[in-house]
């Protein structure tokens, strides 16, 4: 019985407010608290400062939502978790956490949780033993491997998404796996690879409490990461000058606080780089210094490529003669002034400029053409390695970072950024696995929307994909253009969808064998979060019924195929793909759920992936140096005293242990061998659907503050669900009018893909420029990726959520 | 019950910060702290967490608030809310 009294009440409240009164002398020590060469304090039992409640255990865990990484302490008492606070020795949040945050623990506790493995019989679904659905996966599997393909996301912790490409790629010889970031931030991977030759920021968020100016490139920060963004306001409150550019198609929280909104027309964000590139290099005002050093210029090949074509100054300078102020104000919308404005910033040295974006850029018809060129401007101004100076991506998943951009959970890659089509790097692959040569497929798998596309097709019909296996996401929701790409696989009697999930789900509702899943801290995890920080946690509560960890369903499966004769399930030594053996040499049967947590099998996995790390210089630390911190930034190295000591800054002499002495900066990942990072000029390309007489709108989607991705476990916290019940259509109010809606009347939404009906907002917490709507996606009741268009990039894959023709009318 | 405690963020107009201080004070459910600076702690004690979002929006609704930050949620002895709808996964 839960237990009411007043004495219990009042040490509640104290110790409430103790941990208010904590947090708010905590922020007002701001950035200082955390001093660049601060070392990454351990977590000593219980952790430090916390509140004290009778029985209640704390744990430290990353928090389970976006990309930023904020570290979390947990309340377990009796096998529950019971509270959550702000971990105050973390230096990503510093003890904040933003609304979704402080609700992470009820994400357990929704009564839908699934509880056992469901199978569909004769249209309906029913309970099944654990060993009749690893059966009934591994003799799907085994009837044709190459037909079977793995999708998941950028929530599977690193040991996950390390089993499945080591079963996918090294047991199956199939590179059939791919992640819900695909949708993401494909578009940055590939803009970092083009442009310094491997992948992700060289930066991380410690630019956020040096920078003077931050650009936002489509990117409502105050929403969607508003814990970075509370960093950056925090310094306004303090009294230090702090000035916020707001790149934006739509008035949003993020435009309150900016000191300029510049509202631009979608797609423009190209067209803006490039005429801030122009102004630089027609007033002779780029940094010549940094560039002779350290850059080199390259063209987009004809047609584009992904890397391109060599280009020289005169080519580029020609190249940028287009884009004056005045012809791109014509593009964008922006104002001659604003654009000067842009382009007089990027030629003042004397101030930082930290430029940060994640969907608005990313989800791109020419997404890694705008991530190629917000780092060239950056590289050709010189505003690039001075901590707060440089261009830096965010991600939206916990550890789309750790997960698929390290692990390389993505169609053609391999652990440590390798690619599969290189022999080279299968060798090191093959080598690493113990398998015998030959056993990794050179050709890449199918990119996610092909993927789909693929396994909702009939088979006769070039629909060469008949299983497919979902772990960690919900694409039933999240894919574009969902007839087409997923609702589909409705009445294909041959096709077989696996989903691995918490909840029931858009994706459940089509699965014809449904696995209940183990959520955050009922299993162990690591994730790596936006700047390259890799977070470890341990189990704290049992998962509910007979929910169990994603690995261990890839590992039983694996397993099961080995017992059916599948050879690839064996390494060259004739040992199961996932051997663990005790100290004795004893074999651990790890695919028996009752053997599963006699070791670590994360701590296993961990430590076999750990020399992947190492081959392009991304070394993540030890599993159990990752215990004892709040995550460590990558690379992280040994020192001479036997302590590990992260990277805040790469290829920086000083920061990164990597670059040679004596050479200042050294992109020694470079991809033309040069050590040279490439400023790359990409041209404005008009969208591939753009408004029209039949539909006038352009239609944006997005997310919400208080609901994370396809809402799947935001919805089930009362708090967020009750501040933000269902999807809407933002409309500006002259559109409206003119349409005769109000607030709350309900709109038909119709694209040339689908049709909708939702309720319109007007004047609410954010605005649309007249011709513009916007819907989230967060609400699985009103499907707004019926609409959505599936046009992607051409180099990352990446489809583009953001700008699709539509027309609305009131119903 | 439902026991959170906020950090409200003052404006630095004293008059006005004043104000908002004596507005938080009258309502029972709130236990203003010692302001540190320009930082205002504060317990909020509701019935379900439906009120405590009530109250957190309404506090972030003041004039003149700068910003509210959630300190610590304790959901210990809350009865779950969870009324999503019932459904079958077929």
């Amino acid at each position: 019985m839960p237990d009411h009294s007043p004495n219990r009440r009042t040490f509640l409240r104290s110790t409430a407010m103790a941990a208010a009164a904590a947090l708010a002398s905590e922020s007002l020590a701001g950035s200082q608290s955390a001093a660049p060469s601060a070392p990454n304090p351990p977590v000593p039992p219980g952790g430090v400062d916390l509140p004290i409640l009778p029985d209640v255990t704390w744990n430290k865990a990353p928090c389970r939502f976006c990309g930023t990484g904020c570290h979390v302490q947990v309340g377990v008492k009796d096998g529950k978790v019971v509270a959550v606070t702000g971990d105050r020795q973390a230096e990503v949040n510093k003890g904040l956490l933003c609304v979704k945050g402080y609700h992470v623990g009820m994400i357990l506790y929704g009564k839908d949780r699934l509880t056992t493995p469901m199978l569909r019989r004769d249209g309906k679904m029913v309970s099944i033993s654990w060993s009749e659905a690893i059966e009934v996966i591994a003799q799907r599997i085994n009837a044709a491997p190459p037909k079977f393909a793995f999708y998941g996301s950028g929530q599977w912790t690193v040991p996950e998404g390390y089993a499945v490409n080591k079963f996918m790629k090294g047991g199956l010889s199939n590179n059939m796996v791919e992640p819900n970031a695909r949708l993401c931030m494909a578009s940055a991977v590939t803009g970092y690879i083009s442009t310094y030759g491997v992948d992700e920021p060289y930066n991380c968020y410690d630019d956020l409490d040096k920078l003077d100016v931050v650009i936002l490139w489509g990117n409502n920060l105050a929403e969607m990461h508003p814990v970075l963004f509370s960093r950056i306001i925090d310094r306004r409150l303090r009294g230090e000058k702090v000035e916020l550019i707001d790149m934006t198609t739509r008035h949003t929280r993020t435009s309150l606080q900016a000191d300029h909104v510049l509202v631009m027309q979608p797609q423009s964000d190209l067209a803006i780089a490039n005429c801030i590139a122009h102004q630089l290099i027609s007033t002779d005002r780029y940094d010549k210094e940094f560039v002779s050093k350290y850059c080199s210029f390259r063209g987009p090949g004809s047609p584009q490529t992904l890397h391109g074509d060599p280009f020289t100054l005169e080519q580029y300078r020609e190249a940028l003669a287009d884009y004056t102020p005045e012809k791109v104000a014509a593009i964008s919308g922006l104002s001659v002034s604003q654009l000067t404005m842009l382009g007089d910033l990027f030629a003042d040295r004397s101030k930082k400029i930290t430029s940060l974006w994640c969907m608005g850029m990313n989800q791109h018809t020419q997404g890694t053409a705008i991530n190629n060129l917000v780092h060239g401007i950056h590289l050709l101004s010189g505003h690039w390695g001075r901590p707060g100076d440089g261009p830096q991506s965010l991600t939206g998943q916990p550890s789309a970072c750790g997960t698929v951009r390290e692990v390389g959970t993505l169609a053609h890659a391999l652990p440590g950024d390798l690619q599969v089509a290189k022999p080279e790097h299968r060798e090191i692959a093959e080598r690493l696995w113990n398998l015998p040569p030959g056993r990794i497929n050179e050709k890449p798998g199918y990119h996610t929307v092909l993927m789909w596309e693929k396994f909702c097709t009939p088979s006769e019909q070039e629909g060469s994909l008949d299983t497919m296996w979902v772990q960690v996401t919900n694409p039933g929701q999240s894919l574009p253009n969902i007839d087409k790409l997923f609702n589909a696989k409705a009445g294909l009697e041959n096709k077989f969808l696996i989903v691995s999930d918490v909840y029931p789900t858009a994706t459940t509702a089509l699965a014809d064998l449904v696995l209940p899943s183990a959520l955050w801290v009922e299993k162990n995890g690591v994730f790596g979060n936006s700047e390259r920080r890799t977070q470890q946690w341990f189990r704290m509560v049992d998962p509910p019924g007979e929910a169990r960890d994603d690995c261990w369903q890839t590992i039983a499966v694996a397993h099961k195929l080995m017992e059916l004769g599948h050879a690839g399930m064996k390494d060259k030594d004739g040992q199961f793909l996932f051997h663990q053996a005790d100290a004795a040499g004893n074999e651990i049967p790890i695919w028996e759920w009752e053997h599963y947590y006699d070791i670590n099998v994360d701590e296993r996995l961990f430590e076999e992936y750990r020399p992947f790390t190492q081959i392009k210089h991304k070394n993540v630390a030890p599993y159990q140096q990752l215990v004892a911190a709040r995550g460590l930034r990558w690379p992280v190295t040994e020192q001479p005293d036997g302590t590990w000591k992260e990277t805040r800054y790469r290829f920086i002499e000083g920061y990164d242990p990597f670059v040679e002495k004596g050479r200042g900066i050294q992109f020694y990942h470079s991809a033309d061998a040069n050590d040279r990072a490439r400023i790359f000029f990409r041209p404005y390309v008009a969208p591939p659907e753009v408004p029209d007489a039949e539909y006038p709108f352009w239609l944006d989607t997005g997310r919400v503050l208080e609901h994370w991705h396809t809402g799947t476990m935001t919805m089930r916290v009362p708090q967020l669900r009750n501040a933000m019940p269902s999807a809407y259509v933002e409309i500006n109010k002259d559109d409206a009018a003119r349409l005769g809606i109000r607030s709350g009347d309900r709109v038909l939404l119709e694209s040339r893909r689908g049709s909708l009906q939702l309720p319109a907002w007007i004047d609410g917490r954010a605005n649309c420029p007249p011709g513009h709507l916007f819907v989230p996606f967060f609400d699985e009741k009103l499907l707004i990726n019926k609409l959505t268009l599936e046009a992607h990039c051409a180099f990352s894959k990446e489809p583009d959520y953001k700008k699709c023709a539509a027309r609305a009318s009131r119903v | 019950m439902w026991i959170s405690s906020l950090v409200v963020t003052l404006p630095p107009l004293k008059e006005h910060a004043s104000r908002i201080r004596e507005a938080i004070a009258a309502i029972a459910v709130f236990q203003p702290g010692d302001q540190i600076a320009d930082r205002l702690p504060v317990v909020l004690e509701v019935e379900d967490g439906s009120q405590a979002r009530y109250w957190y929006d309404w506090v972030g609704g003041l004039d003149g608030v700068v910003k509210v930050d959630l300190a610590f949620v304790s959901f210990e002895d809350v009865q779950r809310e969870h009324d999503v709808t019932e459904k079958a996964v077929c």
